[in-house]
C-alpha cells in the first residue's frame, strides 16, 4: 500500500531508521517477493530489508539499489556452532551483502564467559575487516542488567561498535534495557532495538536514548502513526 | 499406548543453560531413553558428560535448528565440525521454505544428506506444507534414505502450530512405513494426547518435557515401561 504522505521528506527521514523483512523457516520466495515489492512500490526509504540467505537473490532482484539488504548470522538463537556461523559470514562477505547481525553464542553470555564473548566478537570483526557493518546480538531479555553491561563491554573490547538487543523471534527489547546501555556506553556503541516494537510511543522512547536503527515488523503502522501525528494522514490521506 | 521406548528426549531451548541440559541428559539416560537431541553449541559439554560418566545414550545436535534456511555448505560445515564429537545420528533442520519453492537448494540438501554415512534424521515443519504435497515430501525423504522425520521444530515463536492428529495421519499414509515418523510434543501435553498422535501414525514422540511425560506414564497403572 502506498500513501501520498510517504513522499513527505519528514516521513522519509523517519522511515530511514527502520529494518523490516521476512524471516522464518516456512517463508518462501513468494513471501519475500510480496513484501519486497510492496516496499519498493511504497517508495519508503527504509534502512534495510531483512531476509534469509536463501532468499537473497529474490530480494536483491527487487530491492537492489533501493535499500540495504540485511541477512542475519546464526539466527535466531545463536546456538549453532561457530564453524557454521563463520561459513555463513564468509558466504555473506562473498555476496557483498550490505548489512548483517551476528547472534553470539548465548550460552557464553548466560555463563558470564566474557572472554569467550570477546573472542567470538573479535573473530567476526577480524573476518569483516570493515567490509560489512555488523551488529552483535546479545538477546538481552535473557540477561540481567550487569550481564547486559558486561556483554556490551566484551563486544566493544572485541572490536565491534553495534549491539542488537534481541533477534525478535519471541523476544522483545524494553526501554529499560536500551536506557541501561545508553547510560553506560553513550556514544561508544550503536544500540539496535528489535522485537515487539509495535507503536510510535515505543519508537519515541528509543529515539530519546540515542537509537538510530530500529527493527520492527510493524513499520507501516508506526509510520502511519507518525504521519497522523504530523497531521498528514488526516488531510492528505489516500492510496496512490 | 505411550511407552518410554517411543520417547526421544530433547533439550532445545533457545535460552541455553548448561546445568539444565546436563540435568536432562541424566534424566534421559536414567529413563532408558536411547536418543537425546540438543542445540549445536551444547553438544561438546553434553558429550564430555556422556564420556565422563559412561552414559548409554546417543546424543545428536540438530544442525541449523530451528530455521534451517541456509545453503548446504553452511550445514555441511556444522556436520563436519560436530560429526566427530557426537555419538548419535545426523539430524538436520530441513530448508522448508526453499523446498516449498521447489528450489535447487532443497534438492541439493537431500542429495548431499543421502551421502552422509550412518543414520540420518530430518526435522521439518509439516504444518507449513500443504496436504497435497505430503506424498512428494515422503517420497523425497525415502529416496534420500532418511531414517526418521521429526514433524516440527516445536518453537512457539515461529508462529506455526505443531501438526495435529489429522495431519499426522495423512502424512503417515504418504510415508507408508518407509521411515519413522516422530511427532514433536508441545509443552504440557499429556500422555493421553500423545497417544492420539501415536494412534494417528507417529512412531515416536520427542519433547523437551519428556521427564513430565515419563512421570505421567509411571503414574499410570499398566503403562509402566
Amino acid at each position: 500500500m502506498k500513501h501520498s504522505y510517504y513522499a513527505d521528506p519528514r516521513i522519509q527521514a523517519f522511515a530511514s531508521m527502520f529494518h523490516f523483512g521476512v524471516l522464518g523457516e516456512e517463508k518462501t520466495q513468494e513471501d519475500v517477493i510480496l513484501e519486497a515489492t510492496g516496499l519498493r512500490n511504497s517508495g519508503l526509504n527504509i534502512e534495510a530489508f531483512d531476509c534469509e540467505a536463501t532468499m537473497l537473490p529474490a530480494a536483491r532482484d527487487i530491492l537492489g539499489g533501493f535499500c540495504k539488504l540485511h541477512v542475519p548470522i546464526g539466527y535466531p538463537g545463536g546456538n549453532i556452532c561457530l564453524a557454521q556461523k563463520l561459513y555463513q559470514l564468509e558466504y555473506l562477505l562473498g555476496q557483498n551483502i550490505d548489512d548483517s547481525c551476528f547472534c553470539l553464542d548465548y550460552s557464553n553470555l548466560l555463563d558470564n564467559n566474557w572472554a569467550a564473548v570477546e573472542a567470538e566478537t573479535r573473530t567476526v570483526m577480524d573476518m569483516c575487516e570493515d567490509r560489512l557493518p555488523m551488529a552483535m546480538v546479545i538477546q538481552s531479555t535473557m540477561l540481567d542488567d550487569r550481564q547486559i553491561v558486561d556483554a556490551c563491554k566484551a563486544i566493544i573490547q572485541g572490536g565491534a561498535n553495534r549491539v542488537k538487543m534481541n533477534t525478535g523471534y519471541g523476544w522483545g527489547t524494553s526501554k529499560e534495557e536500551v536506557d541501561l546501555v545508553y547510560r553506560h556506553f553513550r556514544g561508544k556503541i550503536d544500540i539496535h532495538p528489535s522485537g515487539n516494537i509495535r507503536n510510535l510511543a515505543q519508537v519515541g522512547q528509543f529515539l530519546d536514548a540515542g537509537v538510530s536503527i530500529i527493527h520492527s515488523a510493524a513499520v507501516y503502522d508506526i509510520i502511519d502513526e507518525f504521519a497522523a501525528e504530523l497531521g498528514l494522514n488526516n488531510s492528505n490521506k489516500g492510496n496512490v | 499406548m505411550v511407552d518410554t521406548s517411543k520417547i526421544i528426549a530433547s533439550h532445545l531451548n533457545l535460552e541455553p543453560n548448561r546445568a539444565a541440559v546436563l540435568r536432562d541428559l541424566y534424566r534421559a539416560a536414567a529413563s532408558g531413553i536411547n536418543n537425546f537431541l540438543v542445540n549445536e553449541n551444547m553438544l561438546q559439554c553434553v558429550m564430555d558428560e556422556v564420556q565422563a560418566s559412561n552414559l548409554n545414550i546417543k546424543v545428536s545436535p540438530i544442525i541449523a535448528f530451528p530455521i534451517g534456511q541456509w545453503y548446504w555448505g553452511a550445514k555441511k560445515a556444522a556436520i563436519d565440525a560436530l560429526g566427530p564429537i557426537q555419538n548419535g545420528p545426523t539430524v538436520l533442520m530441513h530448508s522448508v521454505g526453499p523446498w516449498l519453492d521447489g528450489h535447487d537448494i532443497a534438492k541439493e540438501e537431500w542429495q548431499e544428506l543421502s551421502k552422509i554415512e550412518g543414520e540420518n534424521w530430518v526435522m521439518t515443519s509439516l504444518s507449513a506444507i500443504p496436504n497435497e504435497r505430503y506424498d512428494e515430501l515422503a517420497d523425497e525423504l525415502a529416496d534420500a534414505k532418511i531414517h526418521s522425520v521429526i514433524l516440527s521444530n516445536g518453537v512457539k515463536a515461529s508462529g506455526l502450530q505443531p501438526p495435529d492428529s489429522n495431519q499426522i495421519e495423512a502424512f503417515a499414509k504418504s510415508v507408508n512405513g518407509r521411515l519413522r515418523i516422530v511427532a514433536r510434543i508441545p509443552d504440557k501435553l499429556t500422555t493421553t494426547q500423545c497417544e492420539k498422535y501415536i494412534e494417528a501414525g507417529a512412531d515416536a514422540i520427542t519433547s523437551d518435557h519428556f521427564w513430565n511425560l515419563i512421570n505421567q506414564i509411571n503414574d499410570r497403572e499398566g503403562v509402566i515401561k
